[in-house]
C-alpha cells in the first residue's frame, strides 16, 4: 500500500536503501532453528532425564531454547512493524539498521553468556541483565517510529495500529520492570508480583504488536477498516495492563492482585468470542497473498491459545493444571502456532513474493499437524500429574507423567522438521527477493 | 494506559502481602536467591508451580526432606540431576532460601478441592 493510495503526506523514500539489512531479515528465522533444536532435546530430556546430564545439561538447554525463543519474537516483532512502515512508503534506515545491530549482538552475546553459565538464572528473561538495554533501546526507537507515523498506519486499520501502538510502547516498560525487578531487593511475595506483571506486559506487547501487524497484511490496499467501539479498546487495555492469573493463583501475592487478574483473565473470553466469529466469517474465503496460508493458521491457533488460556484461568482449573506440562502445551500453541506463523507469514508477505505458493501452504498445514500432536501430548501429561499429584508423592507420579509424555519426542522431530522446512521456505523466497534488491 | 501502567507499581508495592515470616528481603533470603539464580534452579524445578518441569516442585522441599538433604543433592547431584558447583556457603544460602519459601505458603494443592488461591502453611 502506498501512502499515495492513502492521500497521506509520507517521509519521500528517495533517500533510504531499497531494501533492509538482511541481518534483520534473517535473525528471527535463525533463532527459531535454534530454539527448534535446544526444544527438541529438551522433548527427549523430559522422557529420559538421564541422557547427556554432562554433555547436554538442561540448565544449559533450557535457558538457551528459552533464550532464542524470546529473541525469535522480539526479533520478529520489531522486524515487521519496521517492514510494515517500509511497505507503507515510511522507511526507517536508521532504526531498521540499529535495530539489526543491536538484536544481533544481544542474540550472540547473551547466547555466550548462558553457555557460559553467566546468565540471569531468572526465568523467560535468561540473559545477563544488563543486556535488557539493546531490546528496550530497539523497541523504544520503533516506538518512536511508529508514533511519528500513527496516522499512516491507522489509515491502513485503525484497531491494527492501535494494537502496534500498544505493543511497541509496552515492551520496553515491561522489560524495564522486569530488569528493575531482578536488581531490586524485594520481598519474596512483592518480587513475584512484579516478575510476573513485568513479563505478562512484555508478552501483551509482542503479541499485540505481532496482532498489529497481522491486521496490517489483512487489511485490504485502500480500504480503510472500521473502528472498533471504544469499549472493546478499553477491555483491551485492561487486559494489557492487568497480568494472567494463572501466574499469581498459588503464590502468596496480594489478594488484590489476584482479584484483578482473575477479572482480567475472565474478560479474554470476549477476545475468544471475537476470534471465533472472525474465524466463522472468514471460512472459505480465499485469498492467494504470501500471508494468507500464515494468517490462517495464526487465526485457528488464537481460538487455542486463548481458549485454553481462559480455561487454565479458572481458578479449579488452575488447582489442576498450574505447574505441569499442560502450561507449556497452551504457551507451545501460542508462541509457534501463532507467533511463529505471523513472524514467517510477515516475512514472506513483505520481504518475500507477493503470492501464495502450495509448498508454503502444504508445509504450514503440516506444522500445524505436528503441532496439534505436540500440544496435546502435553496438555495429557499435564492432566495426568494434576490428577495424581495430590495423593501421590513426585516419586511415585513421576512415572504416570513420563509415560503420558513419551510420544512427545516423536512428535517434537516431526514438528521441529516441518518448521525448519517451512523456515527454510520462507528464508530461500525472501533471500530471492533480497539479492534482487527489493525485500 | 502509560499512566495506568505506571500507577501499578506503587499500587504493587503498597498492597499487603500473604507471606510467612521468613519471606523478608533480608541478607540471607538474598544470597539464597542469588544462589538459586546462580545455580539456574528454574530450568528445571519450580517453586509454586512457577519454573521448570523436569525436577520437583521445591516449594516447600525444606519441610519435606530437610536442610543436610538439599545441600547433599546440590553437591553431590541425583539421578538426571548433575552436581551443582555452588559454594558450600551458597549451597546454606540456598538452603536457607528454600526455607523462607517453605514458610510462605503450600504447594503443590492437596486434591482438586484445594483452595486455588494458595493455602497458608
Amino acid at each position: 500500500m502506498s501512502a499515495g493510495v492513502l492521500g497521506l503526506a509520507a517521509r519521500p523514500a528517495e533517500a533510504a536503501p531499497d531494501r533492509a539489512p538482511a541481518a534483520l531479515l534473517a535473525l528471527p528465522p535463525a533463532c527459531m532453528l535454534v530454539a527448534l533444536g535446544s526444544g527438541l532435546v529438551l522433548a527427549v530430556k523430559a522422557v529420559v532425564p538421564r541422557l547427556g546430564v554432562l554433555t547436554a545439561p538442561v540448565e544449559v538447554v533450557q535457558p538457551l531454547h528459552t533464550l532464542m525463543a524470546m529473541a525469535m519474537v522480539m526479533s520478529g516483532a520489531a522486524c515487521l512493524v519496521l517492514l510494515a512502515l517500509r511497505r507503507l512508503g515510511a522507511p526507517a534506515p536508521a532504526v531498521e539498521v540499529g535495530a539489526a545491530t543491536a538484536l544481533s549482538a544481544f542474540t550472540a552475546g547473551s547466547a555466550g553468556a548462558v553457555v557460559s553459565g553467566r546468565g540471569s538464572g531468572a526465568e523467560y528473561t535468561v540473559w545477563p541483565l544488563a543486556m535488557t538495554a539493546l531490546p528496550a533501546l530497539v523497541f523504544a526507537a520503533v516506538a518512536w517510529c511508529v508514533l511519528r507515523r500513527v496516522r499512516l498506519l491507522a489509515a491502513a486499520t485503525p484497531e491494527g495500529a492501535w494494537l502496534v501502538v500498544v505493543g511497541v510502547v509496552l515492551v520496553p516498560l515491561g522489560l524495564g520492570e522486569r530488569a528493575a525487578g531482578l536488581a531490586g531487593a524485594l520481598p519474596y511475595a512483592r518480587g513475584l508480583a512484579v516478575e510476573w506483571h513485568a513479563l505478562d506486559i512484555v508478552f501483551a506487547g509482542l503479541n499485540a504488536t505481532l496482532y498489529g501487524v497481522g491486521m496490517l497484511m489483512a487489511a485490504r490496499p485502500g480500504a480503510g477498516a472500521r473502528a472498533r467501539p471504544v469499549w472493546l479498546y478499553a477491555l483491551a487495555a485492561f487486559c494489557f495492563l492487568s497480568t494472567f492469573g494463572h501466574h499469581h493463583y498459588a503464590s502468596p501475592q496480594p489478594a488484590l492482585i489476584k482479584a484483578v487478574a482473575v477479572t482480567a483473565s475472565m474478560l479474554a473470553a470476549v477476545s475468544f468470542v471475537r476470534h471465533a466469529r472472525a474465524a466463522v466469517r472468514s471460512r472459505g474465503a480465499r485469498a492467494d497473498t504470501a500471508a494468507a496460508p500464515f494468517l490462517r493458521a495464526a487465526e485457528a491457533w488464537t481460538l487455542f491459545a486463548v481458549g485454553t488460556g481462559v480455561l487454565i484461568a479458572v481458578p479449579q482449573v488452575n488447582t489442576l493444571v498450574h505447574g505441569t506440562h499442560a502450561i507449556v502445551g497452551h504457551s507451545m500453541g501460542a508462541m509457534i502456532g501463532v507467533d511463529v506463523m505471523l513472524i514467517l507469514g510477515g516475512l514472506a508477505h513483505y520481504a518475500g513474493p507477493g503470492r501464495a505458493d502450495r509448498a508454503t501452504a502444504w508445509l504450514v498445514r503440516a506444522s500445524g499437524l505436528a503441532l496439534a500432536g505436540v500440544t496435546l501430548t502435553l496438555l495429557a501429561a499435564g492432566v495426568v500429574k494434576g490428577l495424581s499429584r495430590g495423593e501421590r508423592s513426585y516419586a511415585e507420579y513421576l512415572p504416570l507423567v513420563r509415560a503420558a509424555l513419551a510420544p512427545l519426542p516423536v512428535l517434537g522431530l516431526v514438528l521441529g522438521a516441518a518448521l525448519a522446512l517451512l523456515a527454510g521456505r520462507v528464508g530461500w523466497l525472501v533471500w530471492g527477493r533480497w539479492r534482487s534488491g527489493s525485500a | 494506559m502509560v499512566a495506568g501502567y505506571l500507577a501499578y507499581i506503587p499500587l504493587v508495592l503498597a498492597l499487603p502481602e500473604r507471606a510467612g515470616p521468613g519471606a523478608a528481603a533480608d541478607a540471607e533470603f538474598l544470597a539464597g536467591q542469588a544462589a538459586w539464580r546462580r545455580g539456574n534452579c528454574q530450568a528445571c524445578h519450580s517453586l509454586y508451580g512457577l519454573g521448570g518441569h523436569n525436577g520437583p516442585d521445591l516449594t516447600n522441599a525444606w519441610g519435606r526432606v530437610g536442610e543436610g538433604y538439599i545441600r547433599q543433592v546440590v553437591s553431590t547431584g541425583a539421578p538426571g540431576m548433575p552436581a551443582s558447583d555452588l559454594s558450600e556457603r551458597e549451597a546454606a544460602a540456598l538452603a536457607a532460601y528454600l526455607r523462607a519459601v517453605d514458610a510462605t505458603g503450600v504447594y503443590p494443592p492437596r486434591g482438586l478441592l484445594a483452595p486455588p488461591f494458595g493455602a497458608r502453611r
